[in-house]
């Protein structure tokens, strides 16, 4: 027996009255763009469900490995199909119930018939695939409440579906309904988080990556565009920028009093994002910080960095405690990377005593002396743009392997 | 020189050996180092662990390497009980282990743990309720090997652990030293939680092995140090050995058993059938590449003598029991009489054996009877 097709239903986007037709479109485009480089794939998009369906089986299993990462699905379910005979129905559903261990599990019928012209009621099926199921495999008990498994038969105009898994999708909306916006990527285990919560609202990302040779390393930078290629199996790929800042931090570093230094880092920061941002079309730009984690994050310095725009800083960690951020990051898998040990540009610079409530008049005082602009216009122009899948990769190791 | 005792070292794949020679020399630095070269190094480390997690389909979890079946055994067990010793200080397992599990409890009993080694029955199977009865809310450990080293007794690991999960809090730790790459082991959530594997019992390198974790479960490290492999096995990664050991599992992991291992085996059955003085011991449907024979009246060293003069090399029970001189534990367990546990020998097929093997075998074999009639 073979799966011939996956139903998946749709995530919260049910909800959205007549925007619909956009999202589903957009998880439509997101899944074929997943799926890409499997040949017999096709999708087809309803009003309320989508089936994915493939010729080659061996390609149903793995669109179903995939689909627990693309945001904007509920759930899914593979399907086998067959004629609408009462002989084709009750083999395939021996032939489903085959694959499944079955031992002491307790399971119920749901039948649905989109086509009132079939012979049976709905009832009428259930209780028919239910004494037959019985019948074959007596370790199986009936229970109406809670069973461990459903077998969902549905009889369409076209053929008979039979179904008994459920897997569950990552919830959110379709990457890319909702909007792009700019993320700043650290390096660090937070800001991949924060970018995975934003695009499992929906959100298509950039990403703005500070690199200050020689205080920080190639494999720094090589480590961030690891990250986004990560990310990027979550929606469509992304474009990371890297802003040359050493000629900046070393600017501050001789101007600015030691306590203020990081306050006025991540002005420059933010700044240099709000132009990239501006420059991209985008929306808003995102951080990994969460309140009190270190100095720069505390309700003061945000409010002394967000100062110097009025674009929207999203900050979806803000509430997290450290822990829940290092569990999320394990789970989508970037944690690894994020803790490759290189320098990053906010570690080298750092006073021993920065201060937590900066006040920002004594901020905007000192910053007022001393004329960023040009290296800030300077930064944004030679900023390298890469696009994270796309790199010449290190060596294969295949012939080892 | 027909060689039939795989269970206790298989020869090495020649090319894993060239992987081994070739990682050794082209990527000889630290992969802990930050330069370009560690850096190199760290790739093909992580994409080593990368193919064995493929090869096993976890989708998280943790790879630690070790140096061998018996330190990855004495991680999950010691490890797991001194991290966890706060959850509950009862661990379950059985009477018939591998030493570096018997052992490693012993160890947790002097300190203070309890421990309930399990029966076998006649099959060498733990039954489930048995087990069942075993198992506490302080039960925080269940370790049981998937192929029993001596007998080749199979447990059926995905009703024990459906069995665990129902009635303990318990993690699932399996020793799959002698079963992987030989058939299927269920890891994962209707298997073990922890799997301890071997290089060298799968054509691979001796002095390295590994312990799969399906998720990230805590470990209290047994040797200390740098803090390398996420602080839960100190020393320099042994990158050479991990990627021989990665490539060693993609040449041996199969999808069910090898139909030849079991046509060899049953043609050994049927043969001893027809001898007075030689018996087959443990389960007859057991795993097709380990066949337990006794001897009656003899010692097993001396069969092993007997079928070496003509060029057969077999060994008794186990060799690690096989200097000791005692009665192994395992036909204890399986409760074999005294006239027959002295004189068992364990043949154990691999990927070198061919069926004209077998027919010397059993033309040894009858041979043999006669000598002991």
């Amino acid at each position: 027996m073979k799966w011939n097709e996956i139903l998946v239903r749709y995530g919260e986007l049910s909800l959205k009255g007549r925007n619909r037709n956009l999202f589903v479109q957009r998880l439509r485009k997101n899944v074929k763009f997943q799926t890409k480089d499997l040949e017999t794939v096709s999708v087809h998009a309803e009003r309320d469900r989508m089936f994915i369906r493939a010729e080659d089986e061996s390609e149903i299993e793995e669109v179903l490995q995939r689909l627990q990462h693309v945001f904007g699905i509920h759930s899914y379910s593979p399907i086998a199909r067959t004629e609408r005979t009462d002989e084709a129905i009750e083999k395939l559903v021996l032939d489903v119930l085959s694959m499944k261990d079955l031992t002491g599990k307790t399971f119920k019928v749901e039948a649905k018939r989109a086509d009132k012209t079939y012979g049976k009621t709905s009832q009428q099926i259930q209780q028919w695939i239910g004494a037959h199921a019985l019948r074959n495999y007596p370790e199986l008990t009936a229970q109406m409440k809670n069973p461990d498994f459903v077998l969902h038969v549905d009889i369409r105009r076209d053929a008979a579906y039979i179904s008994s898994e459920v897997y569950k999708g990552p919830g959110g909306f379709p990457v890319g309904s909702s909007g792009r916006s700019l993320l700043m990527l650290s390096g660090g285990i937070d800001s991949p988080v924060a970018g995975y919560y934003m695009m499992k609202r929906g959100v298509a990302l950039e990403a703005i990556h500070f690199a200050s040779p020689p205080y920080t390393s190639d494999l720094a930078k090589e480590k961030v565009l690891d990250l986004a290629e990560h990310l990027s199996k979550f929606g469509p790929t992304i474009k990371v920028h890297v802003i040359p800042f050493t000629k900046i931090q070393k600017l501050i570093d001789e101007k600015i009093p030691a306590n203020l230094t990081m306050t006025v880092t991540r002005r420059l920061m933010m700044r240099i994002a709000d132009r990239v941002r501006e420059e991209r079309g985008l929306l808003g730009i995102v951080t990994g910080e969460s309140i009190g984690q270190v100095a720069s994050q505390t309700l003061e310095s945000m409010t002394a960095i967000n100062a110097v725009t009025a674009t929207p800083i999203i900050r979806p960690l803000v509430t997290f405690d450290k822990s829940e951020i290092i569990e999320t990051s394990e789970h989508i898998g970037t944690y690894d990377i994020s803790i490759r040990p290189y320098e990053d540009c906010c570690t080298i610079f750092t006073p021993a005593n920065p201060t937590t409530k900066p006040r920002l008049d004594k901020v905007e005082h000192f910053e007022g002396q001393v004329d960023f602009e040009e290296l800030i216009t300077e930064a944004v122009n030679e900023r390298e743009v890469v696009i994270s899948t796309k790199r010449e990769k290190v060596a294969s190791f295949s012939e080892l392997l | 020189m027909i060689y039939l005792d795989h269970s206790a070292t298989s020869p090495p794949n020649e090319e894993v050996l060239q992987s081994y020679v070739a990682v050794s020399t082209r990527y000889f630095a630290n992969p802990s180092s930050l330069h370009k070269l560690g850096v190199e190094a760290n790739a093909l480390f992580q994409q080593a662990t990368e193919q064995m997690k493929q090869l096993l389909k976890m989708n998280q979890g943790e790879v630690v390497y070790t140096s061998g079946g018996t330190e990855a055994n004495n991680l999950a067990i010691l490890g797991y009980a001194k991290k966890h010793a706060h959850l509950g200080k009862h661990i379950v397992t059985t009477n018939m282990e591998h030493p570096s599990v018997l052992e490693a409890c012993r160890e947790l009993e002097r300190e203070g743990f309890r421990v309930t080694y399990l029966p076998v029955n006649k099959e060498g199977q733990v039954e489930m309720d048995v087990l069942k009865g075993a198992l506490t809310d302080e039960t925080i450990l269940v370790s049981i090997m998937h192929v029993n080293n001596e007998m080749g007794a199979v447990q059926d690991l995905r009703s024990l652990k459906k069995v665990i999960q129902k009635n303990s809090p318990a993690v699932f730790h399996v020793d799959a030293v002698q079963s992987f790459g030989k058939m299927v082991v269920p890891f994962g959530v209707d298997g073990a939680d922890m799997m301890s594997i071997s290089a060298h019992k799968i054509n691979g390198i001796r002095g390295s092995g590994a312990l799969f974790l399906r998720y990230r479960i805590p470990l209290h490290p047994m040797i200390v140090g740098g803090g390398q492999q996420r602080n839960k096995r100190s020393g320099t990664i042994p990158l050479a050995e991990a990627v021989a050991l990665a490539k060693a599992m993609r040449l041996a992991i199969c999808t069910t058993e090898r139909a030849e291992y079991r046509q060899w085996k049953n043609r050994i059955l049927e043969h001893v059938e027809t001898l007075s003085q030689i018996q087959v011991v443990g389960p007859k449907d057991g795993a097709a590449h380990i066949t337990a024979l006794a001897i009656r009246g003899i010692r097993g060293e001396v069969a092993v003598n007997f079928l070496q003069q003509r060029d057969i090399i077999v060994s008794t029970s186990s060799a690690c029991s096989s200097l000791d001189g005692s009665i192994s534990h395992v036909a204890e367990a399986l409760g074999i009489s005294k006239e027959w546990a002295a004189g068992i020998i364990r043949i154990s097929f691999g990927t070198t054996t061919n069926g004209s093997d077998i027919d010397r075998l059993l033309h040894a074999l009858t041979a043999l009877n006669e000598q002991v009639k």
